[in-house]
């Protein structure tokens, strides 16, 4: 901008001289029209809500990534064993302990049987615990939470003291009690996961149920009767469902871990079935000698929850609506 | 020797970020006098607040600033020289003070660190209890063990202007000093700044989007949009005769404390998406007056008188 | 505020710390009184007059309550009861024989990822986007997501089997201590690291940083003091969890590297359904637990003064 002190002109001009007014047409001030004022419209095309989360988790590589992962492994699992020529419980000691090769992908353990369908069969009950723990802690969570957060008041005191509680021990340890009183076996491990690792997710749901609950379209709902119902499941649950997903995305490999880990202290499933975690932790005495028989499965475990946790980062950031930029 | 505090010429601000490059501050120019109060004046997202974050060096990496000229004090300010002015010599205070204030640091501490950090001579704690006093925080010697989280937002504003007159200043930047106060707490503020500014002699940069605080406390104003300068000129020339259709726009979109019942006209629109600046003036979609010329240049400065300039080509004689 | 409401809000903590624990105590005991049978019917190979004569000699054959209330205040004399399986044994001894050991390990593990997890977080949020933030996050997503033991063996067997480096499977104090606390730091450094990180994008971007910057004070001590202070916060209240997983996570570590130290005999009595000292060792290790989320928080009241008003 010119900062000339030239005031003597009482008629106006330009007083920048790279313009100077020869360059101007008299149609240039013509009023714009109401076509042409539209025309300089820049409006940038609003989106809903999941498809603006869709289409921002695509362009997140890693994420993508680790979804492609899962769906991969998740179709292994179950369709993997039925096209394989041998069975996860099927027995040669013609071939025990033998290493990787073309008839045996992953090799062999030391009865022989074929380690790449073990460790797809492995993955079934891997998911398997890992979906169903996480579900059933989902159930409870949300309802705990939900009732707490929506109720609100004494009844919250006394149940997020509860939450305290459970808090303060680490689920590991309940786990491992509650899995030396109902015995070891595979759906005492979807129970145990299940009612131990509720309270994370129930604190999630409550804080959200609560900054929900004092957002203005809820208080405006409540202004025009809508019942409590209608403002718990219209508006609250639909609302909290980003929230919700991601923190099941990060629970399922919590329930994976978990049970690797129970196999590992010997409170796994049972023989011949055998998830990751026991596959990996009964190569271990022998890793010396057959290292691959604990790469293999050792390797799906961590590929895996690494590829639920690119998801969840992924999906964390697609549906917090605080990062949009 | 001018007394002339402040220049900046042909001032630029970008911001780099994920979506693009985003122009806040498109050849902003202005000076400060000593003593005098100049307003900036526009609504959020015309680059204000850009403009002073800029020429104090606080924009971080994100911003990319450039400019033709900035002297303070008839020197020339560098990014490095700024720094020792920052606190001592120019001082700001912003808009929201509840997040102004380390919350886990004790306001004594964050006082004292001021003058510590700018080689006080003196009794340092004697001179914070005196600001603070001054600023009206009593008993100060008790409440500078205090943290952040003890003090209402008047208070913390408070502090936060003690904070900014501790080294005694010769430009405080005022970046929306009351948007986030009471009504009352507002007036209060405003008091003590001019009390401050009577008694020191420093110069002021109001930013704000309230043109009543900008009518009461001001000398000169310039009124910003989409990154630009629109109009400039003393509160009166402003007030009275303004000449750009958005100031004009903007005095009919207030009341008036006249007593007078006229109709409140909004301005349709919003404000331009800095990502994609129009070609021309920024204020085009919203312009009632608006030519085709408008959406392709960017109209010049005209001189109404030695203070009163505007942009806009409905000045200009073909 | 003062001296007294300091004072006041610690003895608070301490006290929920108490009643938790007694929740915990209470819980486990009947836990382990729900499994169905006695601890000596599955073990076949005591014959059923020894049982009998041992049920009594431990007082299973009193009312549930009486065997409650004898447990408690055993408790409160700090006596945790005979070991089932270990004959001549208290939970006590073993105890005092083995934790020294997993204590060694824990607490060298949780000064490496403390060491490690703050400064990696730090650089990683002050070069966000450049290569040493890069690699800070994949190694901190790796050491996240790869489970502990697979970690444990693979380090095993290049460091020990493949190239010789170290020896395991026996202990010689600090000096076989540091691979497998190196081995248990991993995740909680991992998750510190992440955790400092985005705690200092996000204080970085405060407004009373840009007040710090605009009194004129150098980056480095609006970074190592302001925003810092407020950054480790979320650390502080992440020691509870942190030691927590360190504790579990001693179970598999210890007995990969053949550490004789407590965590290695928990699993032990857990495939021996060594029921007293499984309850025992629970409640000594949530004891712990408890003693240290009380610590964080009266830490935390210290660092984030606004804490006392609640």
């Amino acid at each position: 901008m010119n900062m000339s002190k030239d005031t003597s002109t009482p008629q106006n001009t330009p007083a920048n001289k790279a313009t100077s007014p020869s360059t101007y047409t008299p149609e240039d001030f013509l009023p714009l029209t109401p076509e042409e004022r539209e025309s300089s419209e820049t409006l940038r095309p609003s989106k809903t809500y999941w498809a603006d989360a869709w289409s921002r988790l695509r362009n997140d590589r890693a994420a993508m990534l680790g979804l492609c992962v899962i769906l991969a492994v998740i179709l292994l699992a179950v369709f993997g064993p039925v096209f394989s020529r041998y069975e996860y419980d099927g027995m040669d000691f013609s071939v025990s302990n033998d290493p990787p090769s073309l008839t045996h992908w992953f090799g062999c353990d030391m009865f022989g049987r074929d380690l790449f369908v073990r460790v797809m069969y492995g993955a079934r009950i891997s998911l398997a615990v890992g979906f169903l723990a996480s579900i059933i802690s989902l159930i409870i969570g949300v309802v705990y939470g939900g009732i707490s957060g929506f109720i609100g008041g004494k009844l919250d005191n006394v149940m997020m003291s509860v939450v305290d509680v459970i808090y303060s021990v680490p689920a590991m340890i309940y786990v491992i009690l509650l899995m030396v009183v109902i015995g070891p076996g595979l759906s005492s491990i979807f129970i145990t996961l299940g009612i131990s690792y509720w309270a994370p997710m129930a604190r999630m749901v409550r804080a959200e149920v609560m900054r929900l609950k004092s957002e203005e379209f809820v208080t405006a709902a409540r202004v025009l009767g809508a019942s409590s119902a209608r403002i718990l499941f219209r508006h609250i649950i639909p609302n909290a469902m980003g929230a919700v997903i991601v923190t099941l995305t990060f629970s399922v490999p919590g329930a994976i871990f978990t049970e690797a880990f129970l196999s590992f202290v010997g409170l796994g499933v049972s023989a011949p079935m055998a998830s990751w975690g026991v596959l990996s932790s009964d190569a271990v005495p022998a890793m010396a000698i057959y290292p691959w028989q604990l790469f293999f499965p050792a390797g799906a475990i961590s590929i895996t929850i690494l590829a639920f946790n690119f998801l969840g980062d992924g999906l964390r950031d697609a549906l917090d609506p605080k990062l949009r930029r | 020797m001018t007394d002339e505090i402040l220049r900046v010429e042909n001032l630029h601000t970008t911001f780099t970020t994920s979506a693009g490059e985003v122009k806040a501050v498109d050849g902003v120019s202005f000076t400060v006098r000593r003593g005098e109060v100049l307003g900036i004046a526009g609504e959020s997202g015309s680059g204000k607040s850009a403009t002073m974050l800029s020429v104090m060096g606080l924009l971080g990496e994100a911003g990319n600033v450039s400019y033709d000229r900035l002297d303070f004090m008839g020197e020339n300010l560098t990014p490095e020289s700024v720094k020792a002015m920052r606190g001592d010599k120019i001082a700001m205070i912003f808009q929201d003070p509840m997040t102004s204030l380390n919350p886990v640091l004790s306001v004594g501490y964050q006082l004292e660190e001021s003058l510590r950090r700018h080689n006080w001579q003196g009794n340092i704690r004697e001179r914070v209890a005196e600001m603070m006093t001054k600023v009206g925080i009593v008993p100060a010697e008790e409440r500078m063990r205090q943290y952040p989280y003890e003090f209402s937002g008047g208070q913390r504003q408070r502090l936060m202007i003690a904070m900014s007159i501790l080294c005694g200043p010769e430009l405080l930047i005022a970046d929306e000093p009351t948007t986030a106060l009471d009504v009352t707490v507002q007036a209060q503020i405003l008091g003590l700044l001019r009390e401050i500014r009577h008694s020191s002699g420093m110069s002021m940069i109001l930013i704000t989007h309230d043109l009543g605080v900008i009518a009461g406390e001001a000398d000169r104003v310039i009124v910003m949009y989409g990154g630009r300068v629109m109009e400039e000129g003393t509160v009166l020339e402003i007030f009275k005769s303004p000449a750009h259709p958005y100031t004009r726009g903007l005095l009919r979109s207030v009341p008036k404390a006249d007593g007078s019942r006229e109709r409140l006209i909004p301005i349709d629109g919003q404000s331009p998406d800095l990502l994609n600046p129009p070609e021309g003036c920024p204020f085009v979609k919203r312009c009632n007056d608006a030519m085709r010329i408008c959406l392709h240049r960017k109209p010049d400065a005209m001189t109404l008188s030695e203070t009163h300039r505007y942009s806009c080509w409905k000045g200009v004689n073909v | 505020m003062g001296g007294i409401n300091i004072s006041r809000y610690i003895l608070r903590r301490i006290l929920s710390g108490l009643i938790t624990l007694f929740v915990v105590i209470t819980i486990t005991f009947f836990m382990m009184r729900a499994i169905p049978g006695g601890p000596f019917t599955d073990a076949k190979a005591i014959p059923e007059f020894v049982a009998q004569k041992m049920s009594e000699r431990y007082g299973l054959n009193d009312p549930v309550y009486v065997q409650y209330m004898r447990y408690l205040s055993g408790i409160l004399r700090l006596d945790l009861g005979p070991s089932y399986r270990y004959e001549g044994m208290t939970v006590n001894e073993i105890i005092a024989d083995s934790f020294p050991v997993s204590c060694a390990v824990g607490g060298l593990a949780l000064l490496f990822s403390l060491m490690a997890g703050i400064p990696a977080g730090v650089i990683s949020a002050l070069k966000r986007g450049k290569w040493q933030d890069r690699l800070a996050m994949v190694l901190a997503t790796v050491g996240v997501t790869v489970p502990s033991f697979v970690v444990a063996s693979l380090l095993v067997y290049v460091l020990a089997m493949r190239l010789g480096w170290v020896n395991v499977g026996f202990w010689d104090g600090i000096s076989t201590a540091w691979l497998p606390a190196l081995t248990l730091a991993l995740y909680p450094a991992a998750f510190i690291s992440r955790l400092v990180r985005s705690g200092m994008l996000e204080v970085l971007g405060q407004d009373y940083i840009r007040t710090a910057y605009a009194k004129g004070l150098s980056e480095r001590r609006v970074i190592y003091l302001h925003a810092l202070k407020n950054a480790v916060i979320p650390v502080i209240t992440y020691l509870g969890p942190l030691t927590a997983g360190i504790l579990t996570g001693s179970f598999v570590i210890e007995q990969v590297y053949g550490v004789p130290g407590l965590g290695t005999f928990f699993v032990t009595s857990i495939s021996n359904r060594d029921y007293t000292t499984i309850m025992g060792v629970t409640i000594f290790y949530s004891a712990i637990l408890v003693a240290f989320n009380t610590a964080a928080d009266i830490c935390l009241s210290f660092a984030d003064p606004r804490i006392k008003l609640r």
